[in-house]
């Protein structure tokens, strides 16, 4: 099966959504769409970091580093997981991947 | 998201099935006729009009009714409601101080597959639920009911109405609650609407801030020691953190609801029995359909809910899921239904109101 989001791809921020951060995470909030997000602190570790330059890989791998204690592989999945989810959402859009 | 165009199904009817009520509650935001008797009233809807407007309903989406009042059980006709909406596949909830209710209703509820059955206690002294409830004796009436519902396989729920004198009560009825082995405890603070203003004026409502004290204390406490679900009924902006992530928050799918008043009037919920102005026709002339369809009322209630919120309502980043609470209390407040609901504009205007849930 093809996979949704490919590691070489790029995603960035949605402009004008709402990022608030309380005790264990953050909320996010498309006041246009309506939608609405609670994310954990590990979940605003990596929405951080779609920045539009890093690439899904590039921010797996930075997690991987820092978390040796779990499977790369579960990672990787969980990764894509959650950012699917936030692109479903409109909270992150994906930026046009260049073609080498 | 929500404007006149996009389709919105007519899930829910509150149906308000009596003005009567056996009890005189002192907040009751209905304020229903004081009646002792369980006689015919002429003045309550033909059981052939709600027949068509149940039917009708259910093209444009109903699946609920939830039978209310006054009390319903005064009304002589409310099992052949149940049986009918039963018989059309409709889920029946029930809102009782439970007095009426014995051991042959109990039955009927049973073998109709009633959803919920939601009961009024405010406390676990009988003088004080008495004092409140407005009638001698009905502590041990509502308490009888409430043993045959728990004993029967009736999802059943304990309704607490909060007032400053009653807030230590809140654990000895999550106890009982837990120990009964109801479904749920709800604990609704006083409105200022109906006769419920009179607990503002006295200042007999519970503060603002205390609200909030009581909602972190039941999430950090009392959710933990007892086995009940425990509903405490303020805004979800005014919610923990912990709740709002799991458990289930206060939510009035006012866009989805419609009411039908006892003389077959419809409304907006109940209001309308004080509120005429938000009628919209009645069910023994009226298409409810058309009425779902083109009322004005309705449809700008589409357009505005949740977008054009005003106040803190309009900057909370709720506002798509809390819909600002109650639109009937805003409207009885303010006559507005884009208001800001009361508590969370008084929790805003004490700086309780957390800035990480406010649009800019």
């Amino acid at each position: 099966m093809e996979e949704y989001l490919k590691n070489i791809e790029r995603l960035s921020q949605k402009r004008d959504c709402i990022f608030r951060e309380e005790e264990d995470g953050a909320f996010l909030f498309d006041p246009e769409t309506g939608n609405l997000k609670f994310i954990n602190n590990m979940g605003v570790n990596i929405y951080q970091l779609c920045d539009g330059r890093m690439t899904i890989g590039d921010i797996t791998s930075l997690v991987i580093e820092n978390y040796k204690d779990i499977s790369s592989k579960q990672i990787e999945d969980d990764i894509k997981v959650f950012l699917k989810s936030l692109v479903e959402m409109e909270f992150l859009r994906r930026e046009e991947t260049q073609h080498e | 998201m929500n404007d006149k165009n996009e389709w919105h199904p007519l899930s829910s009817i509150y149906l308000y099935l009596t003005d009567r009520c056996n009890l005189k509650c002192r907040h009751c935001w209905i304020e229903p006729l004081y009646y002792e008797g369980r006689e015919d009233n002429n003045d309550e809807f033909d059981l052939k009009f709600l027949k068509k407007a149940i039917g009708d309903a259910k093209e444009i989406g109903l699946n609920c009714v939830k039978l209310t009042g006054g009390e319903p059980f005064l009304r002589k006709d409310i099992i052949d409601i149940i049986e009918y909406l039963h018989a059309q596949n409709i889920a029946v909830d029930i809102e009782t101080n439970g007095t009426l209710i014995n051991k042959e209703i109990v039955e009927v509820l049973e073998a109709n597959g009633v959803n919920q059955v939601s009961v009024s206690l405010d406390s676990m002294t009988a003088e004080q639920h008495e004092t409140f409830r407005g009638v001698k004796g009905c502590y041990h009436d509502a308490m009888r009911g409430l043993s045959l519902l728990a004993e029967s396989g009736i999802n059943t729920q304990i309704i607490m109405t909060l007032y400053k004198e009653n807030v230590s009560e809140i654990e000895r009825l999550v106890g009982f609650s837990s120990q009964m082995g109801v479904e749920s405890l709800k604990i609704n603070p006083v409105m200022p609407t109906g006769r419920g203003k009179k607990f503002f004026e006295n200042k007999n409502n519970v503060e603002f801030d205390d609200l909030i004290k009581i909602d972190r204390w039941i999430e950090e406490e009392l959710v933990s020691k007892y086995n009940v679900d425990i509903h405490f009924d303020i805004p979800i902006g005014l919610k923990s953190l912990k709740c709002i992530r799991t458990r289930q928050l206060f939510e009035c799918n006012i866009l989805n609801i419609i009411g039908i008043l006892s003389d077959g009037t419809i409304s907006l919920c109940g209001i309308g029995q004080t509120e005429t102005a938000l009628n919209m026709g009645n069910i023994a002339v009226d298409d409810i359909r058309e009425v779902w369809a083109n009322n004005p009322i309705l449809q700008k209630l589409r357009e505005d809910i949740p977008r054009n919120l005003e106040g803190i309502c309009g900057r909370c980043i709720f506002k798509f899921r809390c819909r600002g609470a109650c639109r009937a209390c805003a409207y009885g407040l303010t006559g507005s239904l884009n208001s800001p609901f009361f508590v969370c504009h008084e929790a805003y205007e004490k700086g309780l109101f957390l800035e990480s849930r406010m649009i800019n």
